[in-house]
């Protein structure tokens, strides 16, 4: 195949938990260590569940699975690297919508992959349940890595606590996002559908020594 | 200006820094109409994540579109020029294999 990749074919929803450069897979106990290590990675513990705490890692653990629907670590493809954790939980079957959360090695932060991830997971999601829409609630700082979102038509900014939150010497306000069914496909037909969409790999050379 | 991906393993009519400097800001959204090959895509540019999946889909796209951005390549990515030395490399580097579905 050739010529650009218009994203139509991905907008179809799938089981797949396969997206461009990344695979979500199961959690393993193997990832446990890694995971916390995350959690407490100074430029992602004020924008994740602990905001900040130092919880014992038993205590990390029991406080890793209440709630959850589904949830996949984030790893490259033919790596089993921890590169983030991709989240639904608070399911409400009755009204048809669920709470998500995408954490990614701050590394990774400003490049497009937690999209993509998340992207996964909405594809995941819609197929397996009926929701109508999947809720994010984020933070200021945060949320500034992915403004343009709902200008490009990603998630609607639905609920914003002015000054909820205090970190790094400042209050950061929480915002509320929602990402809905109709918004999924939507965006799958543009340049989007593009992250999900299969493709072929360059042999990238190791780094100089 | 968008390369051809022909069935060989290399992409052919690959652009100059001057070219793809222009390509960049007519086909970059959120990119201004003047840029340097030292802008710096996050503080000069202001790129967010949304902008990244839109740079990082037109540059597969103009080697092609068959061709995936691998993460290695893309953390390198820090200015214009870094962007079109990365593009360089997708339109060069051999392929390795199928995304297995």
């Amino acid at each position: 195949m050739s010529g650009p990749i218009t994203g139509h074919d991905e907008a179809r929803l799938s089981p797949s938990l396969q997206t461009r450069r990344l695979h979500l897979r199961m959690l393993t106990n193997e990832d446990h260590a890694p995971l916390y290590r995350l959690s407490s990675d100074p430029d992602v513990t004020f924008q994740w569940r602990f905001r900040g705490t130092t919880p014992s890692y038993d205590e990390f653990l029991k406080q890793l699975y209440p709630g959850v629907l589904c949830q996949f670590v984030v790893s490259p493809h033919g790596s089993q690297e921890v590169l983030g954790l991709v989240v639904a939980y608070n399911a409400d079957f009755r009204h048809r919508f669920c709470h998500a959360a995408v954490v990614m090695h701050p590394r990774l932060h400003r490049r497009g992959l937690g999209i993509e991830a998340f992207m996964g997971l909405a594809r995941y999601v819609y197929y397996g349940w009926d929701f109508r829409m999947i809720i994010m609630e984020t933070v200021g700082i945060a949320f500034e890595n992915f403004a343009r979102g709902e200008e490009a038509g990603y998630f609607t900014v639905e609920g914003r606590i002015r000054d909820q939150f205090y970190y790094g010497g400042r209050y950061w306000d929480g915002i509320s996002v929602t990402h809905r069914r109709d918004q999924f496909e939507k965006v799958m037909q543009g340049r989007v559908g593009q992250l999900l969409a299969p493709g072929r790999r360059v042999k990238v050379p190791p780094p100089p020594k | 200006m968008r390369g051809e991906m022909p069935t060989g393993n290399t992409r052919t009519d690959v652009m100059s820094l001057d070219e793809f400097k222009v390509w960049f800001a007519a086909e970059i959204e959120w990119s201004p109409a003047e840029i340097t090959e030292d802008s710096d895509l996050v503080e000069d540019l202001g790129m967010d994540s949304v902008g990244a999946v839109d740079l990082m889909a037109a540059i597969e796209e103009a080697v092609g579109g068959d061709v995936i951005m691998p993460i290695e390549l893309l953390l390198q990515i820090t200015t214009v020029r870094d962007a079109y030395l990365q593009y360089c490399a997708l339109a060069h580097l051999p392929y390795e294999s199928d995304v297995p579905r």
